[in-house]
């Protein structure tokens, strides 16, 4: 799905150039799980925001289902983003104005989808995280687990084949991240590609694999039997 | 010393955040020095006459008529021959004097300049005491060939101020001793004294025939002379007003012997400081004071300050937002709702004080080119007063505690545990409260406009409008009922049109745009008597109508080789019978049919007018006057005006060709000339200047909300970082962003619109309602359309940048980890 050719992201402040990804060559297949993993400031989430597109590699190459997006605008990056990937976000990100049902509506808005379909397919997918009942609720009247449950139903709503998740359990108690884990499982059963960013081991192991990453080089990949 | 503290925090905080004090801070100080200026004009407008020592003592006699086939009119000159009666019947006048304005011609040496002079009795400055700079009160007055020139007066005859004892020349001949000049005077004073001279028999002579016209100082029927007295301790103006009835029946003329003068007539007393805003409307001395337009500029400095207001409140309670952090804080480490409080009053204070010394500074810049505006001299040293500048100063504290008030208020109440566990900070009540702010500024940004608007488009309409006659290249000459001129008008008529540029000239009592009107009324039309009907009267010649474009509807002209076409209305060669032209108002109004079927009437009264022609409608004076009927008719000694046409593009060799004609026939008379159009203009300017103030009121109170709007627009798309980074990443282009955070900035602007509609439509329709000729209210409401995208143009270009500006921020900044 895609492959990461000897990328390379340096951030330039007037003195200093620091390297937050140095030579990083990953590859994921459609419908694999994968985990990334590392210490504070070894690059995970700049290797996520580049995955994500959110931001672009200084060097190398990135291939996406086989086209190289390395030198894309933010316009035509924009417009493969909001086709094929979700974002779950550790904070969940919700615009506090408006409702549940309004926040999950949100990622169809910009795909020209008429509303009695988006209504359809929030209400769809609403049932599936198990939020239909809160649909009318303020972000500020849930609890952090389903308020990152309404985060997925977004991530997931407008049929992305990828979901980049950064640190989806990190505001949650324990018995919540297990139910967004289980969550995750779930949506890549069904054929969804998830790439989470996490620093707890026992959410990685739901990864089939997972990536650890030092000052911006992958140190070791290992694969779940 | 807490004090001391929240001193320096205020300052820090000011200097940290440059733009938005910098907003607040211009955005105040430029809504204070409107209202400054508005106050100062207020002021000025309210304080007429109030320097003049012992002002509170001094009236003027008003007289109020009531002629039996007119409306009652009001008239701020009386009836001269009154005075020494007044003296005689009223122990509490102490002092009784006469001023007469008449046009005298006056040189030293040089040409003869046209002045106006005023004639005051000798006792005039024991009422009024004027300073003197050369000469003394006691001996200005005592010799009647003495002059008394104000300051200004003595530099433009002599170049000098100390020349008493020189002399000047008038065109009677004779020399007058300048005996005392005057300090120039405030110009807030409903007199005008430039030019002073005694008033006595030398000047007005009695006749010296039985039947000859009798002096002015005898002449109960020359109402043109103005009466001021000083009241003593022996009576009031409601005891020396309640005796006035009898007086009059005692001493007053009779019309005739059905009528007593009290029915006729009433005097009432004008104390001296309420003539320029109360006084009578006609026979006045300078124009009447409006006591609507101040209370409309006091309006509308109350708005802009409001304005300003709201800024101030809208842009701390946004930054409220943003500073909520360091609120909880202080709170956390012991800080009481109050402490919070006083801190952001005092910063607000701090603020408005900073405003309102750049107010002060802008005043001060600005002062000279609004003394222009609004054709006044005032200085900033009115503010100088402890009372000014403590209403200033205490109305600066109040808009600090007003506006400062909501915002303090506001963050004190900031729950601490919810602000430092979410992002979130700010009730949606407060983000509700500023909209409504917003849309009471562009309110009021947008009824202004539209009154601009409106204004300056019925001026233009006033200007424009086709009045029934060609006004294009005519040039008028005044002064023709001058003694020196009046016998030979004819011969200088013929002298011009003997220039080949002049193609026709006519000879009439008044032109387009004259004050003065003439009325008479009548009692049988066609020989049926009739409730009088009142006819305005206007003296032409035959060459009238050719000479303005008029085609006549009925009849024939006026023809002056026909003896009965030539009328003496009156003085000694009175004629009873007149023949007459009509206009076509006056058929409805006498009741005629059509224009045909006036042709032959006759019209009576102590004359009889037969009608031989009809003409069309002209109309003569303001829009805001109503076109009467009018008899024309040839009366050779009522010629006031001749108006001539001209064909050339030369204009400048055409009038020095005249004026050598004018000087060739009239050597003692100045020659003074101006075009038609210009004279009509002119009857608009108060029109003109309240337009332009409008307009600028309007620009102000657009730019105080706009740069509102463009701080609230920076703290609102800061506020909004997180969400605009969400729906970025959810797949929104920067295009749909900006409109997003546009589209938040149209709709108070366009509530905006739907409350200032109706309300402006409704203000401007009923002053429109004033003018009888006047734009049609259809296009108050495109005025409406066109102030709302004007309003709502200014608005998006105020926020466009800054939201381009926030869409285009990388998405990831803004949702990184909290």
């Amino acid at each position: 799905m895609l492959k990461l050719q000897d990328l390379t992201k340096a951030y330039r402040t007037d003195e200093v150039e620091t390297v937050a990804l140095n030579n990083v060559n990953i590859e994921i297949e459609h419908g694999e799980f994968v985990a990334i993993m590392g210490p504070s400031g070894c690059g995970k989430s700049t290797l996520l925001n580049i995955v994500g597109m959110l931001d672009t590699p200084t060097s190398g190459h990135y291939f996406f289902n086989g086209e190289d997006v390395a030198g894309y605008s933010e316009a035509q990056l924009g417009v493969i983003r909001k086709q094929h990937i979700g974002f779950i976000f550790q904070s969940f990100n919700l615009i506090d104005e408006l409702s549940v049902f309004e926040n999950i509506e949100l990622a169809l808005l910009y795909h020209d989808i008429p509303a009695s379909e988006r209504k359809e397919r929030v209400a769809a997918v609403m049932d599936k995280v198990g939020i239909a009942h809160r649909a009318k609720h303020m972000p500020s009247q849930l609890s952090g687990g389903q308020q990152q449950r309404v985060a997925v139903a977004r991530a997931v709503v407008g049929n992305q084949s990828m979901i980049l998740a950064d640190e989806p359990t990190g505001n949650l108690d324990t018995a919540h991240g297990q139910e967004v884990m289980e969550m995750l499982q779930k949506l890549n059963e069904e054929g969804t590609t998830i790439v989470m960013v996490t620093h707890s081991p026992s959410h990685a192991d739901y990864a089939r694999r997972t990536i650890n990453l030092l000052d911006g080089h992958v140190v070791t990949e290992s694969m779940r039997a | 010393m807490k004090l001391a503290n929240y001193f320096v925090s205020a300052s820090r905080n000011i200097i940290k955040h440059k733009l938005f004090s910098a907003i607040n801070i211009i955005g105040l100080a430029v809504g204070f020095a409107t209202c400054i200026l508005i106050m100062l004009f207020i002021k000025d407008e309210l304080n007429y006459d109030a320097w003049i020592p012992n002002s509170d003592n001094i009236y003027r006699v008003e007289l109020i008529s009531h002629p039996p086939t007119a409306r009652t009119f009001h008239l701020a000159a009386t009836m001269g021959p009154l005075k020494p009666f007044l003296e005689q019947d009223f122990p509490e006048f102490d002092q009784v004097a006469r001023l007469y304005y008449a046009d005298r011609n006056i040189r030293n040496g040089q040409d003869y300049i046209a002045e106006t002079v005023a004639f005051a009795e000798t006792n005039f400055f024991e009422i009024f005491d004027y300073p003197f700079l050369h000469g003394s009160k006691d001996q200005a007055l005592s010799d009647p060939t003495a002059v008394i020139l104000s300051e200004e007066m003595a530099i433009k005859y002599f170049g000098s101020t100390n020349v008493v004892g020189n002399s000047l020349t008038l065109s009677n001949g004779r020399d007058y001793r300048v005996s005392a000049v005057l300090r120039d005077l405030p110009t807030t004073t409903h007199m005008d004294l430039d030019i002073i001279i005694p008033l006595s028999y030398a000047e007005f002579p009695q006749p010296a025939d039985e039947n000859g016209p009798l002096s002015l100082l005898d002449d109960w029927f020359n109402i043109g002379t103005y009466i001021y007295v000083n009241m003593n301790a022996q009576g009031t103006e409601a005891t020396a007003e309640a005796k006035f009835p009898a007086f009059l029946d005692r001493r007053g003329p009779r019309p005739n012997d059905t009528i007593v003068p009290s029915e006729r007539w009433e005097l009432h007393l004008m104390p001296l400081e309420d003539i320029h805003l109360k006084g009578s409307e006609s026979a006045r001395i300078k124009p009447k004071g409006s006591m609507t337009t101040i209370v409309s500029f006091a309006l509308i400095a109350f708005m802009i300050l409001v304005i300003a207001c709201f800024n101030f409140m809208n842009l701390s309670t946004a930054r409220a937002s943003l500073r909520s952090k360091e609120v909880a804080l202080r709170k956390v480490l012991g800080a009481a709702k109050k402490d919070i409080v006083v801190q952001f009053l005092s910063e607000a204070a701090f603020m408005a004080f900073m405003a309102f010394l750049l107010a002060l500074v802008l005043v001060e810049v600005s002062l000279p080119y609004y003394n222009i505006m609004v054709d006044k001299v005032m200085g900033i040293d009115a503010l100088h007063s402890p009372v000014t500048l403590g209403i200033l100063i205490a109305l600066t504290l109040l808009v600090a505690v007003g506006a400062g008030s909501h915002p303090a208020f506001v963050m004190s109440s900031f729950r601490p545990s919810r602000v430092l566990s979410s992002g979130r900070s700010e009730p949606i009540g407060s983000i509700r409260f500023r909209t409504v702010l917003v849309v009471v500024q562009f309110t009021i940004c947008i009824s202004l406009i539209v009154s601009a608007l409106v204004v300056y488009s019925q001026l233009a309409y006033s200007i424009n409008r086709d009045a029934g006659y060609n006004k294009e290249n005519l040039l008028v000459l005044d002064r023709i009922r001058d003694p020196l001129v009046m016998g030979q008008a004819n011969i200088l008529k013929q002298r011009l049109l003997d220039h080949p540029d002049i193609t026709d000239a006519t000879l009439t009592s008044s032109v387009p745009a004259d004050r003065m009107v003439a009325i008479i009324g009548f009692g049988n039309v066609g020989g049926v008597a009739v409730d009088p009907i009142l006819s305005r009267i206007q003296s032409i010649d035959e060459d009238y109508l050719k000479t303005y474009g008029i085609n006549m509807i009925a009849g024939r002209n006026l023809d002056e080789t026909r003896g009965d076409d030539i009328t003496t209305l009156y003085g000694q060669n009175q004629r009873d019978e007149a023949n007459v032209l009509i206009n076509e108002s006056a058929i409805g109004q006498f009741g005629f049919t059509n224009a045909e079927d006036a042709i032959g009437k006759r019209l009576i009264d102590e004359t009889a007018f037969t009608i031989v022609g009809v003409i069309p409608d002209i109309h003569l004076g303001s829009t805001r006057d109503e076109t009467n009927p009018t008899l024309y008719y040839i009366d050779q000694e009522f010629y006031y005006r001749l108006t001539f046409k001209i064909t050339t593009e030369n204009m400048a060799a055409l009038i020095s060709d005249v004026n050598a004609i004018w000087k060739d026939m009239f050597p003692q008379v100045p020659f003074t000339q101006s075009f038609l159009d210009d004279r009509i203009a002119e009857q608009y300017k108060a029109d003109q200047d309240q337009g332009q103030l409008f307009l600028l009121f309007a620009g102000l109170a657009i730019v105080i909300s706009s740069l509102g709007l463009y701080g609230l627009a920076s703290f609102t798309a800061e506020r909004r970082i997180k969400e605009i980074g969400i729906r970025k990443v959810m797949g929104a282009s920067v295009f749909e962003v900006v409109r997003l955070l546009v589209w938040q900035f149209s709709k108070p602007v366009m509530i905006a619109n739907l409350i200032a509609w109706p309300v402006s439509f409704y203000f401007m329709s009923s002053w429109l309602e004033g003018f009888t000729y006047r734009i049609d209210n259809f296009v108050i409401i495109g005025f409406c359309v066109a102030a709302g995208f004007l309003a709502l143009l200014i608005a998006w270009a105020t926020v466009v940048g800054n939201s381009m500006r926030v869409a285009k921020a990388n998405p990831i900044k803004a949702l990184r980890y909290e």
